[in-house]
């Protein structure tokens, strides 16, 4: 997926698991969080590897993938919006809740905002309009509500819940 | 060293997911709000019923979407709107509001929602505020007194206001808005816009005796103007004056004709010109003065802005030059530096490209050397 170009003026990073990823410096530089590291006085492009404990070999590449196809594409200004589209949906089908929670957090620790506004908006379409049950079981959030605390909020907050089912 | 910052770095984020508890519970309020700066404020308001922790995130979220297609009836929609306002945490700022009631008119003796939902973000240092909604909105110059907008989008509504005093405003889409104007002259509506980088109206009716539109925007940079209407016509004594000297960008179109353009300063820094007229009716006509003023107005919008490197035309204008031959015949080519022409719509192997339009368009620019039939016109990148 990353080539590594002679010379070397790529930058070297290690997923927690797998081998050291190689992406471009233009790549690099819309994660912040390796930004910060390149800028670091002691970084040297061609010996440094950037270990990264908290991002998967998988999410590392997915991130990667998102990041290229977009770069690419903005460079091309016809008909793009469609195929864009395309690449997006591609993109998140091949993400299982679980997964997509997980490319958020890793995109979040990486602190890529392209990726991280397009994950944070493939989440809030999952959720919109859902049951309060499955924005839950979604989130993973343990109800701390009593039963009367609940139907309280529901009660002083009907204006927000009109047309709702309980679950 | 490096390894140290990394450690610091990845233990800090690790010490916030504990293992166990759910993961996105544990994010960042910034990152929760960042997921419900995108959902419906129905739905964000919902999640108070999550847990303890989700009770009050809605009441401070910064990125608010009311709209009315989670609700049966716009008065509960309206209803929705003024309960989240009066029990939203009121020192909490807004970046971003978008209001959009899809539709019906809105009931006017209901209560005035957005004229309330304006009252509000005027105060709240807002930034960017897009309203949606057919509504006669008469709160529009209170938001005058905001120093952080910097973009507004208008579709549908109806005012009075006409004079937009903006003094942070950058961008300013205006979409199918109808604009009552007071017995002026001359039209001058975003003076009070100094910082306007960025104007767009689209399908706007303007009523008004004026028969001068001012566009008088030094910082202005692209401009996009569709379908301008006044008093429900296409108004052929109207002039549009521009003052944008900074202007890159222009595009114009119209199903019907071109209006014509006073340049008040001149346009160095113009790259692309977008021009879409439907000339249909104007070259079935029997008589043929109409073809005539319009091909003179193409001339000279072309001389204004001869420094296009980028030039997307539809093909109506080519056919109506080309059926007044004696208008561009000996003058010089009004473009310099072509380097892309293309048509806007796909143009039929049948329609025979006038030879003499295209040099007096292209013969100008000699960084175009190439003529290709289908898509667009390239030039041949020199060096």
């Amino acid at each position: 997926m990353a080539k590594t170009p002679e010379p070397k003026r790529t930058i070297s990073l290690k997923p927690c698991d797998g081998d050291v990823i190689e992406v471009s410096p233009m790549i690099a530089k819309q994660m912040q969080t390796i930004q910060s590291f390149i800028e670091d006085d002691s970084f040297i492009a061609t010996t440094t590897i950037i270990p990264l404990p908290n991002v998967t070999a998988f999410q590392l590449s997915k991130i990667i993938d998102y990041l290229n196809y977009h770069s690419n594409s903005k460079a091309v200004a016809d008909n793009v919006k469609e195929s864009t589209k395309k690449f997006d949906e591609e993109f998140l089908k091949e993400l299982e809740h679980d997964k997509l929670k997980e490319l958020l957090h890793a995109a979040n620790y990486l602190n890529v905002k392209e990726v991280l506004d397009f994950l944070c908006q493939a989440v809030a379409d999952l959720i919109q309009d859902k049951s309060v049950k499955f924005v839950r079981k979604f989130f993973g959030v343990v109800n701390d509500y009593s039963v009367e605390e609940e139907e309280d909020i529901r009660r002083t907050h009907a204006w927000a819940f009109e047309g709702v089912e309980e679950d | 060293m490096m390894n140290r910052r990394i450690w610091k770095n990845s233990n800090r984020s690790r010490s916030r997911i504990k293992k166990g508890e759910d993961k996105l519970s544990n994010l960042p309020d910034e990152l929760i709000h960042r997921i419900l700066s995108f959902v419906d404020a129905k739905t964000a308001v919902q999640t108070s019923v999550l847990a303890h922790r989700w009770k009050h995130i809605w009441i401070s979220l910064p990125f608010l979407n009311f709209h009315n297609s989670s609700f049966d009836h716009d008065f509960l929609f309206q209803d929705f709107v003024l309960n989240f306002l009066a029990n939203r945490d009121s020192d909490s700022k807004i970046d971003v509001l978008k209001f959009e009631c899809t539709g019906d008119e809105l009931e006017e003796n209901g209560a005035p929602t957005v004229d309330s939902v304006v009252d509000y973000v005027a105060s709240k240092d807002i930034q960017n505020l897009t309203i949606v909604a057919d509504y006669v909105l008469e709160s529009l110059p209170r938001l005058f007194a905001s120093r952080t907008l910097t973009v507004l989008n208008l579709s549908n509504i109806s005012t009075e206001t006409s004079i937009f005093e903006f003094v942070s405003l950058q961008k300013l889409y205006l979409v199918d808005c109808k604009f009552e104007i007071r017995d002026v002259e001359i039209l001058d509506p975003f003076r009070g816009c100094p910082k306007l980088s960025f104007l767009l109206f689209h399908s706007c009716q303007f009523y008004g005796k004026f028969d001068t539109f001012k566009i008088h925007a030094p910082q202005l940079t692209e401009l996009s103007i569709s379908c301008l209407r006044v008093d429900d016509e296409f108004d052929y004594e109207c002039v549009i004056e521009l003052f944008t000297p900074k202007l890159r960008y222009f595009s114009y179109d119209d199903p019907f004709n071109l209006y014509a353009f006073s340049i008040q300063a001149k346009l160095h820094f113009l790259e692309k010109l977008v021009i879409d007229v439907d000339s249909s009716e104007v070259l079935n006509a029997m008589d043929n003065t109409e073809g005539n003023t319009l091909s003179v107005k193409f001339i000279e919008l072309f001389e204004a802005m001869g420094s296009a490197k980028f030039v997307y035309l539809s093909p109506d204008i080519v056919k109506v030059l080309s059926s007044f031959p004696a208008l561009f015949m000996g003058r010089l080519s009004p473009f310099t530096r072509v380097q892309t022409f293309k048509f806007i719509v796909d143009v039929s192997s049948s329609f025979p490209l006038p030879t003499n339009v295209m040099a007096y368009l292209l013969g100008g620019s000699p960084g175009f050397t190439r003529y290709r039939r289908q898509g667009s016109y390239t030039a041949k990148q020199s060096g």
